[in-house]
């Protein structure tokens, strides 16, 4: 069976082209918008790994990753945090709550796809 | 089209007022029975009104009346040739013509099509694209763009919704 | 490829969405003073263009929106403080920006629209950075770039640290992936740092991996696979000589790329409208649960088919009728946005205006929220755009001339829109010199526009300015005019099925009030009755409905409870002759705007809805006419054009007044009401 990523970015557009990549590349891709939309719909769904955003509304990506990470359904599952350079600090905090992926943007599908399969295969 | 100038090119021939005339399939969309028609206050005589082409509302041309001769009779022949007006500004219209009679399809060579004549048809020359012999008879080859061209056609319906007057809508 | 071409429609929404959202942040900075909300909502607007446009390739725009997020981070973090220079800095960054998303959108996102106004925004940005004016050198995906090695043989040695299960790392994943950059001759498990199982922490990983890996790649390659776990683990890669058990077929294997996908370079977009609608969660939600209902209503009605229970599959069917009804509007809503989406553009429009001009302006906005279907919201843009502008330009006065008429020296330019009766109505108001009468009549004989003793009231004197050459040369200003008049206006309005009417003072300012129906797609409509033609009024448009006792005479007034009403006979408006006419006994009350009629026909039908057919280019200048709809039996109805069918009325009216004039008296008609 196909495995299952959960893109969550606030940028639709972001969302559609890691989409087409993921989908080309044999994964089933789940999109959520922001931290709180991802969080509904960890429910009832097991997701194989999930790429989240760091910076968007309404909930943050890393408040959203600690909330998942606390879901035992989640705990193992693997992470990858889109972020800008910019971000030592949060990748500090992200590192404490168990994010060790980060792919920095600006980046290109193939960027992405390379860091989703060295975490998982598809 | 000038591609394949030696190809055969096939025509629909049909009756109106007891003449036949051909016209290039190309553009046609559909040949239906005369439908409903509702018809457009203030329209002139050529505009019978509109039809529900499967929801689309489509005018409906009557073409003798275009051509000067006068409203044409509806019998259980009539029929509506539905075409697709297409027009250097891609106003994409459809555009129902009424006819007597349909008949058959023709593929003709293009050696066989004459060019219209200076005189002598009794339509406007620039409505006649050419003439196909046909076992020595010859028939009329509309100029379906010409006869349907949207500028022209709009002109003469807004003319006469501007004034009623002058002639006023007859059933 | 069509995905692909989605995904880009969907970069360019999302880009000018977040441009506005920026525009209207640090218009409220000016105004406010700095606030960390709009300070991030500037930042992200940067952020994520750059983010979305990197995955494209757009490197006109992932290289400018990184300088200027960088300067973002440090205001940000309280190192360079928001400014009028730079918050005017982030205005001209974000115009500059949305002409490269146009540039875009036209297909061009490898041009650069305006060289000299990059490099002096740069060259700003990079001094709010304390850099000199070199270009800040872009980040660029981190893509692996394998060189074209020799292959090689290498021993890996793979010591996790202990955590990495928790932190969703998989070891068998990374030698997964190594297995693309070569062949794995060997992998060799080490069990031996295995604790007792009593100490075991099943959560944590104990063991370790030795493995032979046959590869092209160089060692910093093959190091990369471990860049996420690198931290606390040990791992080790040397490259050994001892020649593998079977050189790997190298050629198979040469490069780390990821399958499937390579960067994505998009096709030229299909010039046309944006296709996308934004919808509020609540809204589908809705709409999938009726859909749920009425899957659950069909299938009792076939239930009940087979049960043959005739009577309760009537009940069900005027259920699923109802349900029906509901999915068409719950549909239709999601079409609607609120108009908020471009009113928020204004603020910026407005202060860009004005401070050219030189003119003081506060301006209000009231009724963002009120909703319009997504396709006339953007019809309506330019037009009121252009009133707005003309607002400035020819409306408000410059300062001066305001103090010295006793005015506040700021103008007051309000927008505001509301729901009225089934439409909506979007109003322009200014407290600015207002429409000179006789000013307009002047030019508009000057013109040609109207005879010199033509009788015009007010409305109609100020309707002139639409005409199209009332607008001329020398009254063109850059802003307002730019080569098209208010008829362009009037025009775009009539197209969206919209009435636009002008009230104004003199000395004391102008509204413009635009009145459109809410939607194009489908309306109520009252049917009625000429003959055998039916024709279709918008329902909101209907007053009321009344029966009329006395066959009318010759005039066209009557008297509903004792005021005069005048009413037009669609027979003689629309030349439908008598004898297919019948009695004249019903009349609709209409109104359309500040004009109300009544409107005689043979026959009131009743309510229906009509989904709206647009008649095309043949028919459309015909007056009277809003379209055509069809009806339950597979019939085309017209659909009248209320404002249109008046004004015909009021042509054919003073003609016959003038014919009347020559021909002698008539005596005027009336009929009583009972």
């Amino acid at each position: 069976m196909a495995k299952t990523i959960l893109i969550v970015d606030d940028s639709s557009s972001l969302r559609i082209t890691l989409a087409i990549a993921l989908k080309g590349a044999g994964y089933e891709v789940v999109e959520a918008c922001d931290g709180k939309d991802a969080l509904t719909k960890l429910d009832g769904r097991k997701y194989n790994l999930i790429v989240s955003d760091v910076n968007m509304p309404n909930m943050d990506g890393l408040t959203f990753v600690k909330a998942a990470k606390q879901l035992p359904a989640y705990k193992f599952t693997p992470i990858i945090m889109l972020t800008t350079e910019s971000d030592p600090a949060k990748m500090a905090d992200g590192k404490a709550a168990g994010v060790r992926a980060w792919v920095v943007k600006p980046f290109q599908p193939p960027a992405l796809l390379d860091a989703v399969s060295k975490l998982i295969a598809p | 089209m000038s591609s394949n100038d030696q190809s055969p090119r096939r025509y629909l021939t049909f009756t109106l007022h007891k003449e036949v005339f051909a016209v290039p399939v190309g553009p046609i969309r559909e040949i239906i029975e005369y439908p409903a028609v509702t018809e457009i206050p203030l329209a002139p005589e050529f505009l019978r009104g509109v039809i529900n082409l499967r929801g689309s509302v489509v005018p409906l041309i009557d073409i003798a009346a275009r051509f000067g001769r006068g409203p044409s009779e509806i019998t259980w022949r009539t029929c509506v040739i539905v075409f697709e007006a297409s027009s250097e500004d891609s106003l994409h219209q459809l555009l129902g013509i009424m006819v007597d009679t349909v008949h058959d399809v023709l593929d003709v060579d293009p050696a066989q099509v004459e060019p219209r004549p200076e005189f002598g048809t009794v339509l406007r020359t620039e409505f006649v694209a050419g003439m196909i012999n046909r076992n020595g008879k010859f028939v009329v080859v509309l100029d379906i763009d010409k006869v349907l061209n949207s500028h022209e056609l709009r002109r003469l319906i807004d003319q006469t919704e501007m004034n009623p007057q002058a002639e006023p809508a007859s059933v | 490829m069509i995905d692909l071409d989605r995904a880009r429609a969907a970069l360019i929404e999302e880009s000018r969405e977040l441009l506005a959202a920026m525009d209207a942040a640090l218009l409220r900075m000016e105004q406010e003073g700095p606030d960390p909300e709009d300070i991030n909502a500037v930042f992200r607007a940067a952020h994520t263009i750059k983010g979305s446009a990197g995955l494209f390739g757009l490197e006109l725009i992932v290289d400018f929106t990184h300088v200027m997020e960088s300067v973002l981070v440090q205001v940000r973090q309280g190192t360079l403080h928001a400014d009028a220079a730079l918050l005017s800095l982030m205005f001209d960054c974000g115009s500059y920006i949305s002409r490269l998303i146009d540039e875009l959108e036209q297909g061009h996102e490898h041009s650069e629209p305006d060289p000299a106004q990059r490099a002096h925004l740069l060259t700003a940005l990079n001094t709010c950075l304390g850099k000199p004016a070199a270009s800040a050198s872009p980040a660029t995906g981190n893509a692996p770039v394998s060189s074209a090695n020799a292959l090689h043989h290498w021993r890996i040695s793979l010591s996790f640290y202990p955590e990495v299960l928790r932190d969703g790392m998989d070891p068998l994943s990374f030698i997964h992936y190594l297995a693309r950059l070569g062949e794995i001759v060997a992998i060799h498990t080490d069990s031996d740092s295995l604790p007792a199982l009593a100490d075991m922490d099943p959560e944590c990983c104990y063991l370790r991996f030795s493995i032979l890996l046959d590869s092209i790649a160089s060692q910093q390659e093959i190091s990369a696979t471990f860049d996420f776990v690198a931290e606390g683990s040990d791992i080790r890669i040397e490259r050994i000589e001892a020649p593998a058990p079977q050189p790997g077929p190298s050629e198979t294997t040469a490069q780390p790329a990821a399958p499937g996908a390579s960067a994505p370079r998009a096709p030229r977009r299909a010039a046309g409208e944006q296709t996308f609608v934004k919808v509020e969660a609540r809204k589908l939600d809705e709409l999938i649960n009726t859909v749920g209902e009425l899957v659950i209503a069909a299938a009792s009605g076939q239930l009940f088919v087979r049960q043959q229970q005739f009577s309760a599959v009537g009940e069900v069917m005027g259920e699923i009728e109802k349900l029906v009804e509901q999915i068409r509007n719950k549909s239709l809503n999601l079409r609607m946005t609120p108009i908020g989406e471009i009113f928020q553009r204004f603020p910026r429009i407005v202060r860009d205006v004005s401070k050219d001009l030189g003119k003081k302006i506060e301006l209000s906005i009231s009724g963002a929220e009120a909703e319009l279907d997504k396709s006339m919201i953007e019809k309506l843009a330019d037009p009121l755009l252009h009133i707005v502008r003309n607002a400035i330009d020819h409306g408000i006065e410059p300062i001066e001339q305001r103090l010295e008429a006793g005015k506040p020296a700021e103008g007051r330019l309000s927008l505001n829109a509301f729901q009225d009766s089934g439409g909506i109505v979007i109003e322009v108001r200014d407290d600015g010199r207002g429409l000179n009468p006789a000013r307009i009549r002047a030019k508009a004989i000057e013109n040609g526009l109207i005879a010199p003793d033509a009788q015009l009231d007010e409305q109609a004197t100020f309707g002139l300015i639409f005409k199209p050459g009332f607008s001329t040369a020398e009254q063109v200003t850059d802003l307002s005019g730019r080569g098209v008049g208010m008829d362009v206006v009037r025009r775009n309005i009539d197209e969206l099925h919209g009435a636009i009417e002008i009230e104004s003072v003199l000395g004391q300012g102008s509204t413009f009030r635009i009145r459109l129906p809410l939607t194009l797609a489908i309306i109520d409509c009252f049917r009625v009755m000429v003959g055998e033609r039916n024709f279709v009024i918008p329902l909101e448009l209907v007053l009321e409905c009344i029966e009329i006792e006395d066959e009318p005479d010759a005039q066209d007034i009557i008297n509903l409870r004792g005021e005069p009403l005048p009413f037009v006979k669609l027979s003689d408006v629309f030349g439908i002759p008598a004898h297919s006419s019948g009695e004249y006994r019903s009349m609709l009350i209409v109104q359309s705007g500040r004009r109300r009629a009544g409107i005689l026909v043979d026959r009131l039908v009743g309510e229906l809805q009509a989904v709206i057919k647009p008649l095309g280019y043949l028919l459309s200048g015909i007056h009277g006419l809003g379209g055509a709809t069809i009806l339950g039996d597979g019939k085309v109805a017209l659909i009248l054009d209320v404002p249109a069918l008046f004004d015909r009325t009021s042509q054919v009216e003073a003609s016959r007044v003038r014919l009347a004039e020559q021909g002698g008296e008539r005596a005027p008609r009336t009929i009583q009401l009972s």
